[in-house]
């Protein structure tokens, strides 16, 4: 079922800022679709506006077709997993995954037989008898997802699940969160402050800031169409290069940017990735030049420095046998679609986008 | 032997002692308790009945009306008990995670009255109980123990720790306010339950001051009354008197061991919280 | 739901879980306070038909100018003074020891503590047979070191301090108990950094243990002294249902008892709870200023 918001608004009662200002999206139906942005940013609020815990202050809330802006939690037949899990410590994960049908009234051998699927489906069904405190992190957050499955929920709410796991852990249960919803095929909003896990689970990832969208679409344009500089400094790792531009950098741009636009340009945004050695496929035919400041090795990544017009920026694509002496000219090229020139506003405005496709 | 050793030994010497102390009383009391009348007034004191006098025990009980006390004593505290647990649990609930109007006055006001000292309250109860036609009826033994503030800010203390992510859940999972309490919130708080149900049954148990005032007739008499009547009636049978005391002592001591983990547990987790 | 406005709604159900508790709170907590403090002005007061005819300070005019009253303070005082510190140091001493053994400890701590959990009544019945003059397990005890048999509970002189003995014998396991809690609630780490840091055995309690214990001192302090100033039923039965030889252990509590249940003077026994209360109100909150400044919160 898809999830429409309509000029939403919450404000605190006690409060007069606004937590989330006039929020308009549609989360399709069928996949995943991660929240994603700083803490703080608005994300969990709007997974609890999904949820019905929180109600809005202003707006609609739609599932489908249906206005469920005052329903509550279990009228909207949500699924929800918690951070915390919040499995009930006094029951057995058998129990735990039964609860909200018992809640429901469901006859005890159905209720059984559902709950014994849903614990094969997220690998559980050898830990039916024993409680929470038993398991390990990944095996609760396991039992934390069949709970929510349990009554066949209209939409699967999972608030920041597995930043309580260890790091290892975390990349399986990001694979088993994304498996389950392809068998499901459960509308799942996944809500997350890590840009990494996001981009390797969603289908969809919304980008929240000081609780407005600040971009709603695929990982992938997402990373090479960022809407504005908070997007492209908020996606990708290392940290995008931001170059506060001077005249020096504007000189190396204007074969390669309308003069217009270059007009209009204040930052030059540059991805580590995309700061190639001369020579390298998929670059602008120009060379830029600059001072290699320092080189560090870490296993296979190497980064190095490069004071570009003065201003130090990070490769992370020169490669061991390129290794010169400090203070030393390097010559570079920049991949085709690896920078950005953003406005005084922060927002992109070169490369010029195709139209953007809308999802909805 | 090392400094380690000596300190340790003096310490198991000292903690001896003091336990020896704290038993004699109570070794005195059996020891008496068995003895016959020349044997308690028998100087130097013997530690060791020379005829064990059970028969004390059925005398005591001839005596005085004990089994009535005892069921007397047996209906207040359960009930007292059971009526408080219900009220405590109920009240705590909204305290700990409903919204009200008035939450916040309302709760300083019980925490206020917790400062009041009980025997305030001695006068206007029995003012009140008398004019409702209650004293010396179980009704005034039992009514004005119903409600503790004193329980209910334990438990509202141990029900505020259950994380609200586990309250949210379990709405989310389609439980009701009441289902959460008692399918959720009263599993998990079980030692804290169990502690001031504890607390509550010995203080009900021993309770004196009250009982005293309020009843006048034997068939109300708890054992602590009940004992304490029997006393000028005893005089100087201290074997009597022992017998007597064996008998409303060892019931709370029965449990005591029983229970004394939790006992000692809840004692300190009310002292911590207090 | 989270940001639920509080609603008529809401309000009615959550005031349907407390209306039980806040029934008979109301009653016979809320009510009575007020009652108590009205009842100490009430001058002339028919308790059949509950009816004042005259109000105003002549209960508190009696009791400043009654000699038992003053005495009742006076012994109040004593016993409280009497009774505290050395119960709160013996116990002190008692949760050091018992803290630092393994073997055994749980069941000394179950000796300790079983005076609590038993009949004040039976307890200072068996008491009052141990200080008997003529028969008592104590006076034979003394005999052994020569010392000529004491009336305890019949002279004057002895009689506040044997009250002072039995109390304290009865309070060391409670407060045992707590200071056992507050014990085990000190991170272990500041011993062993203290341990690294030099020092021995008595200085890391000097320094480290007993200020962190400070906090649970304080609370013991405060509870050992309301719990003094109320004293009532040790004092009825260890003598007898009298407060001790020429009321010499006439306590506040009993002043109260006395002047309500025997003599029933509503008033004035109303009048003596205000004062009881004004006492205890004002040294709690002299301990709250004194803990200010000398107890280490961590």
């Amino acid at each position: 079922m898809d999830v429409r918001f309509e000029h939403v608004s919450l404000a605190y009662a006690n409060k007069q800022t606004n937590i989330l200002t006039d929020i308009n999206f549609k989360i399709p139906a069928g996949q995943l679709t991660c929240l994603l942005g700083p803490s703080g940013c608005g994300k969990s609020t709007t997974l609890n506006l999904i949820s019905g815990l929180l109600e809005p202050t202003k707006g609609q809330i739609f599932f489908g077709d249906k206005d469920v802006t005052r329903l509550d939690a279990l009228e909207r037949k949500v699924g929800m997993v918690f951070q915390s899990y919040a499995l009930y410590p006094h029951m057995t994960v058998l129990e735990n995954i039964c609860f909200p049908l018992r809640m429901a009234k469901m006859a005890k051998a159905e209720m059984l037989k559902r709950a014994t699927e849903l614990a094969q489906l997220v690998h559980v069904d050898a830990e039916l008898t024993k409680k929470p405190g038993e398991l390990s992190g990944g095996q609760q957050q396991r039992v934390a997802i069949a709970r929510a499955l349990a009554k066949s929920p209209s939409i699967l709410l999972l608030d920041e699940p597995l930043s309580n796991l260890d790091a290892r852990l975390r990349v399986e249960m990001r694979d088993e969160i994304r498996r389950i919803q392809k068998e499901t095929g459960v509308t799942t909003i996944f809500v997350t402050h890590d840009q990494d896990e996001a981009m390797h689970i969603a289908d969809q990832i919304m980008i929240l800031n000081n609780g407005t969208i600040q971009q709603f679409a695929a990982p992938n344009t997402i990373y090479a169409q960022p809407q504005n500089l908070f997007v492209a400094k908020f996606i990708g790792n290392p940290v995008i290069n931001t170059i506060a531009l001077n005249d020096h950098h504007r000189t190396d741009f204007v074969k390669l940017v309308p003069k217009d636009i270059l007009a209009k340009a204040t930052t030059l945004a540059i991805r580590a990735e995309s700061i190639v050695p001369i020579n390298s496929v998929d670059t602008l035919t120009h060379p830029f030049s600059g001072i290699q400041l320092e080189t560090y090795q870490f296993g296979p990544e190497v980064t190095t420095q490069i004071a570009y017009h003065g201003v130090p920026i990070t490769s992370n694509q020169f490669n061991t046998h390129t290794w010169v002496n400090n203070q030393h000219p390097i010559p570079f090229e920049l991949h085709k679609n690896g920078y950005f020139l953003c406005d005084s506003n922060d927002n992109v405005i070169w490369p010029l986008k195709e139209p953007l496709v809308v999802t909805r | 032997m090392n400094k380690r050793n000596l300190t340790k030994g003096l310490s198991y010497l000292i903690l001896f002692l003091g336990a020896l102390i704290m038993l004699i009383p109570f070794l005195w009391m059996v020891d008496t308790a068995l003895k016959t009348a020349p044997e308690t007034v028998q100087t130097p004191p013997t530690w060791f009945p020379k005829h064990w006098q059970f028969n004390n025990f059925v005398l005591a009980f001839k005596a005085a009306p004990f089994i009535t006390y005892f069921i007397n004593s047996i209906i207040v505290t359960f009930l007292t008990t059971l009526g408080q647990l219900v009220t405590t649990i109920l009240a705590a609930f909204a305290f700990a995670k409903l919204n009200f109007f008035g939450k916040r006055p309302l709760f300083l006001i019980c925490i206020g009255t917790m400062m009041i000292p009980g025997e305030i309250l001695i006068i206007p109860n029995f003012v009140t109980l008398s004019h409702l036609h209650l004293i010396n009826t179980y009704g005034a033994l039992i009514l004005p123990w119903l409600a503790s503030v004193f329980s209910v800010f334990t438990l509202r203390q141990t029900f505020m720790s259950i994380s609200d992510e586990l309250y949210y859940a379990a709405k989310i999972d389609g439980s009701s306010d009441w289902n959460f309490l008692w399918n959720i919130m009263v599993p998990l708080s079980k030692s804290s339950i169990i502690a001031i149900v504890i607390l509550q049954i010995i203080g009900s148990w021993n309770s004196f001051m009250w009982p005293l005032i309020v009843t006048n007739t034997d068939n109300l008499r708890t054992l602590p009354v009940g004992l304490s009547t029997f006393t000028s009636d005893a005089g100087t049978e201290f074997q009597l008197l022992m017998a007597a005391s064996t008998i409303i002592i060892v019931p709370i001591i029965i449990v005591y061991i029983l229970l004394q983990k939790h006992i000692i547990e809840g004692v300190s987790k009310a002292g911590l919280k207090a | 739901m989270k940001n639920k406005k509080i609603t008529l709604k809401s309000t009615l159900v959550a005031y349907m879980y407390l209306s039980p508790m806040l029934i008979f709170t109301l009653i016979f907590n809320f009510y009575p306070i007020i009652k108590s403090f009205a009842l100490s002005f009430y001058t002339k007061y028919n308790f059949y038909t509950d009816q004042v005819s005259a109000i105003g300070l002549d209960n508190f005019k009696y009791i400043f100018a009654d000699p038992d009253f003053k005495k009742a303070t006076i012994n109040t005082l004593i016993f409280v003074v009497g009774v505290v510190p050395i119960a709160v140091i013996l116990a002190m001493i008692l949760a050091l020891l018992l803290y630092r053994i393994k073997f055994l400890a749980s069941f000394l701590k179950t000796i300790y503590f079983l005076p609590f959990v038993t009949s004040t009544v039976a307890i200072s019945l068996v008491w009052q047979w141990i200080y008997n003059d003529q028969y008592g397990l104590l006076n034979s005890f003394l005999g052994y070191f020569n010392i000529k048999p004491i009336n305890w509970l019949n002279d004057p002189h002895w009689a506040m301090f044997a009250l002072i003995i039995m109390t304290i014998w009865k309070s060391l396991g409670f407060n045992i108990i707590l200071f056992l809690a507050g014990l085990s609630n000190i991170d272990k780490r500041y011993d062993r950094v203290a341990q690294i840091d030099g020092a021995n055995t008595w200085q890391r309690l000097r320094f480290v243990t007993i200020p962190l214990l400070s906090p649970m001192t304080f609370l013991i302090t405060v509870n050992s002294v309301i719990s003094g100033f109320k004293v009532f039923d040790e004092i009825y039965i260890l003598f007898g249902g009298n407060p001790g030889p020429g009321s010499s252990a006439l306590t506040l509590v009993f002043y109260l008892y006395r002047a309500f249940y025997t003599e029933s003077q509503y008033g004035i026994a109303a009048a003596a709870g205000v004062v009881l209360f004004l006492i205890i109100l004002a040294v709690t909150l002299i301990q709250f200023w004194y803990s200010k400044k000398h107890v280490h919160y961590v």
